[in-house]
């Protein structure tokens, strides 16, 4: 993997970042909703990351086998290297493992007047706190700023092994 | 190093089958005519062969198998270095062949 | 003959191991959320002290390791932004210096190439 594969690495961060803020945007829209198309009120959902490529991730990500100062090469990369965003999986990246709803039981409300109230008038909210999605959104926030901090970083590093040549 | 190569270019061709080229120059050739020859024909033996390491680097670089790209740069580099010295080299002794052809007597 | 010298090898090796150091750094922040992601580093100047050290065919990888002295948070995860945000700008720096020396090394040497012509 060279540092062309190293951007798929940051991309993979700032995908998955983006996920975890779309899925907080939807659970803040969501925080009243009480009827959905599977019936009872929105269930709450949450991203779980993975790491991939764990095991032997030092190996696959320094590319042994790759050649070192003699730059060559003996053999295909491991995973997805060089150009172009791979579908599958980046050997160090993160992926989302998958969005899960919350099980937990949804907070009742006595309003029987609501026309979702069930027989004993209470209706069920989902129990969205609107403080922790919003630290969540936060902390996707940096965490996208972060991946693209090192984006840019890998950029100038790039551009500078073009001055070699100059 | 490259000064010892050039010192001991011009040395032998004043004196010509001069002994004793100093520099890096590796072993000459079985067989070869005169010293001179022998270092001038391992120059081009080691230019092509960094030529080639930096053929293979830029295209490895290039198809995405995860060449380093300063260890391409770098490649190229060196490779045309060599070229550069080993063209100096032999304008250099065509120089000298040219001025000592030119000799009245 | 031999148009590589001493420093421009090992300038090579130090660019090698920074670019080493970006990706780890990279992969480091991409999995700031992951539960139970463990910090990856290695040390620099032993690395580099052993890449010098050994034979110019010694191409290994660098021991990549936990890194030590992180606390970790409730979810098990243990990377902090500020270090991987050092590491990112540590990285990017001495790549640049590492390829500014290479620079001047490689032009040192072709102005000897070219010492002589008009």
């Amino acid at each position: 993997m060279n540092l062309f594969g190293v951007m798929d690495i940051s991309a993979s961060g700032l995908k998955a970042e983006r996920v975890r803020a779309e899925v907080v945007a939807a659970n803040m829209a969501n925080a009243e909703t009480t009827r959905t198309a599977e019936g009872g009120p929105y269930k709450r959902q949450q991203v779980v990351f993975q790491a991939m490529g764990s095991d032997g991730f030092a190996a696959s990500l320094l590319g042994n086998g790759l050649g070192g100062g003699a730059g060559l090469s003996s053999g295909s990369g491991l995973g997805a290297s060089g150009f172009g965003m791979s579908s599958g999986t980046v050997a160090g990246g993160v992926a989302v493992a998958g969005v899960l709803s919350d099980q937990s039981a949804p907070l009742e409300r006595y309003d029987p007047q609501h026309p979702d109230a069930g027989p004993d008038g209470y209706v069920a909210y989902p129990d969205i706190n609107p403080l922790t999605e919003m630290v969540d959104l936060m902390g996707a926030t940096r965490s996208y700023g972060l991946n693209a901090t090192a984006v840019q970083a890998e950029k100038g590093m790039i551009t500078s092994s073009l001055e070699i040549l100059k | 190093m490259i000064e010892q190569i050039l010192g001991g270019l011009s040395g032998a061709v004043s004196s010509a089958g001069a002994q004793g080229i100093a520099g890096g120059a590796g072993a000459a050739t079985g067989g070869a005519a005169s010293p001179f020859s022998g270092m001038f024909k391992s120059m081009i033996d080691q230019t092509s062969a960094l030529d080639a390491k930096a053929t293979q680097a830029v295209s490895g670089l290039l198809s995405g198998q995860g060449v380093e790209i300063h260890d391409a740069m770098m490649a190229t580099q060196k490779a045309d270095m060599a070229f550069e010295l080993a063209l100096q080299v032999r304008n250099k002794a065509v120089g000298a062949y040219q001025q000592m052809m030119g000799m009245q007597f | 003959m031999q148009v590589a010298t001493a420093t421009s090898d090992a300038l090579g090796k130090y660019l090698d191991l920074a670019s080493d150091q970006m990706k780890l750094t990279a992969a480091n922040m991409a999995n700031v959320d992951t539960p139970g992601y463990k910090t990856q580093g290695f040390d620099f100047a032993q690395e580099f002290s052993r890449a010098l050290n050994g034979s110019a065919s010694a191409e290994t990888a660098p021991g990549v390791l936990d890194v030590d002295g992180l606390t970790a948070r409730p979810d098990g995860n243990n990377v902090s932004m500020d270090r991987e945000g050092i590491q990112l700008a540590k990285a990017q720096l001495e790549f640049r210096t590492g390829v500014a020396l290479l620079k001047s090394e490689y032009s040192r040497v072709m102005s000897a190439i070219h010492a002589d012509s008009k």
